[in-house]
């Protein structure tokens, strides 16, 4: 399969050349294909937000190339545009983008800059509206009306609209409650079925991306750790201690049993994956 | 966006080392003597001595030209406008058009003045942090107590105004980039289309500052904020050596400025 993202030597410096000179990115490498769903995790201000501008054009790499279905997407910066659309990204913070009077002008602002016909957009609107659980009464609601959660998800739904091939979510889940993040876990998986979409997912939580993800990218302080699978990353000791990241919790067991003798298989990353497991050694006697 | 006026450029000079009491003073001596300048002579002595300060200052020469980049136009219209105008020998003529001495000398002279009140202005910007001058200012409109005027009130608000610049500045581009990546476009198209573009941004701009300060008056008011009591300050200023020196220097200065308009 081709890769729908190549990312080379990608470096960024804030304020190059002033006294405020910060280096916020340093060499990653990685590619995506489509379909597929990278995570992104690493510290507080180790860069992630950053990488995210990178690849959506708001920023232009210090180095380095960004690649999206084999074309640099510098190489008509008149076109950078375009590239918004096919690379489409949800803030970190929702209340910075929302303005219109009501959330239905304000999920179509994307489409219409994209210049889709009337009725199409009421279509997408519509279809989005659906994959995120969205209830129609509230698009005639002024966004501001909304609480910080709703809120989110208008912005997500402004952005999904645009039926972006490469989605990226900056912290989606930051302010949700366990119910809402799970919900939107399983949205976006929706997203990325109907679209054959790639999903690139910023978080701190590894329990969540481990859900996700089919590879996990660690960023620390602006160098680029590791880029693999959750379970190998899981189980790799010294990336943890290095990176200074926690597995999720039943990890740390699955690792524990095996210090001690039992037989436990190296794919574990849930609770259910571990009871499967647990119930095969005690027998298979699940009554 | 590329604001650089007002912002603090850290270095370690005689400039950024003195009182800033002294420094407001200065420069509004500086300021009054740029306007009363009247002899090309005078003028070319103070650009000399903002020069020098410029120069001791330590902030990079480019740093001050960037603060020239927003009146630019400004600048130069003014130059070019009084070259035209003027009596006196005539230089040069095409039809009706005419450059003589006089106007050529004006246009120096406006065009002086101009980059002295910028290039002084800036020096005490970058080399005081905002909270200072802030403070600064305070000190030094103390005087106007004895007018009843709340000057801790005032200076208050002056702080706070400042203190959110750099905030707001940063959640413009924040909005910016939000609205960017829904392919908002804000550079090209027409006038129409340009002023359209606004409103994505005021309006997001507008809701946060409103919470923002709505949040700020509460937590003040929690913590018992009031402006009649007097309080008192956390750092001590007292005039050093240094201080003396620049007073004596931009003094003597202005003795040279006033000798020049006598003599010529
Ligand atoms: N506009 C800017 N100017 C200068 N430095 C910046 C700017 N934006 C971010 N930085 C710096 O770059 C670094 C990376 O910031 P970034 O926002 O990408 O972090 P992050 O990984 O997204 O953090 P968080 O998890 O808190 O969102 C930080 O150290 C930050 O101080
Ligand atoms: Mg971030």
């Amino acid at each position: 399969m081709s890769n729908l993202l190549e990312v080379k030597n990608l470096s960024y410096i804030y304020g190059k050349n002033t006294p405020y000179e910060k280096i916020a990115l340093q060499d990653i490498n990685f590619t995506l294909e489509e379909g597929k769903i990278l995570g992104i995790v690493g510290h507080s201000g180790c860069g992630k937000s950053t990488l995210s501008k990178l690849l959506n054009g708001l920023l232009k790499a210090t180095n380095g190339d960004i690649i999206l279905e084999g074309i640099n997407i510098w190489e008509k910066p008149k076109n950078i545009k375009s590239i918004r659309f096919k690379v489409g990204l949800v803030f970190q913070y929702p209340e910075h983008q929302l303005f219109a009077d009501t959330v239905k002008k304000d999920i179509e602002f994307g489409v219409m800059n994209m210049g889709v016909e009337k009725n199409q957009i009421d279509i997408r609107v519509r279809k989005v509206c659906d994959i995120l659980n969205i209830p129609l009464s509230i698009l005639d609601k002024s966004p501001f009306s909304l609480s910080g959660g709703e809120q989110k998800k208008v912005a997500l739904a402004g952005v999904m609209c645009m039926q972006p091939k490469i989605l990226i979510l900056d912290e989606p889940t930051s302010s949700l409650d366990p119910l809402s993040r799970n919900n939107l876990l399983n949205q976006v998986m929706a997203y990325k079925e109907e679209f054959n979409a790639s999903v690139i997912f910023i978080s701190h939580n590894m329990q969540e991306l481990s859900l996700i993800c089919d590879n996990i990218l660690v960023i620390k302080e602006g160098k680029q750790l590791a880029i693999d699978t959750p379970q190998n990353l899981f189980f790799d000791d010294k990336l943890l201690n290095e990176s200074g990241l926690k597995a999720p919790e039943i990890i740390y067991i699955a690792k524990e049993l095996k210090k001690l003798g039992y037989r436990i298989k190296d794919d574990i990353l849930t609770v259910d994956d571990m009871c499967k497991n647990i119930l095969e050694l005690l027998g298979g006697d699940n009554k | 966006m590329n604001i650089t006026i007002g912002q603090y450029y850290p270095a370690s000079s005689i400039i950024h080392r003195l009182d800033v009491r002294v420094k407001i003073i200065l420069l509004i001596i500086n300021i009054i003597f740029i306007f009363c300048s009247f002899s090309i002579y005078s003028i070319l002595l103070m650009t000399a001595m903002i020069l020098f300060i410029m120069v001791i200052s330590k902030v990079p020469i480019k740093q001050y030209l960037r603060s020239m980049k927003a009146i630019i136009i400004i600048f130069i219209f003014t130059a070019v406008i009084n070259i035209f105008y003027g009596a006196g020998e005539t230089l040069w003529s095409f039809g009706f058009i005419k450059i003589t001495y006089d106007g050529v000398l004006n246009a120096i002279f406006i065009a002086l003045r101009l980059l002295d009140l910028i290039f002084i202005s800036s020096v005490l910007t970058y080399s005081t942090t905002p909270a200072n001058i802030t403070d600064g200012l305070e000190r030094v409109l103390s005087f106007l107590k004895i007018f009843k005027v709340n000057t801790q009130e005032l200076s208050m608000m002056m702080s706070i105004a400042i203190r959110f610049i750099p905030t707001i500045m940063e959640e413009t581009h924040k909005i910016i980039d939000a609205q960017k990546s829904r392919g908002a476009d804000f550079e090209s198209g027409n006038i129409l289309n340009r002023i359209k573009g606004i409103i994505p941004i005021i309006i997001p701009l507008f809701m946060s500052s409103i919470k923002r300060a709505t949040d700020l008056s509460v937590a003040m008011e929690c913590r018992c904020y009031n402006s009649y009591t007097k309080k008192s300050k956390m750092k001590i200023l007292r005039i050093k050596l240094c201080d003396i020196i620049a007073i004596l220097f931009v003094v003597t200065i202005c003795i040279g400025v006033i000798f020049c308009n006598i003599m010529f």
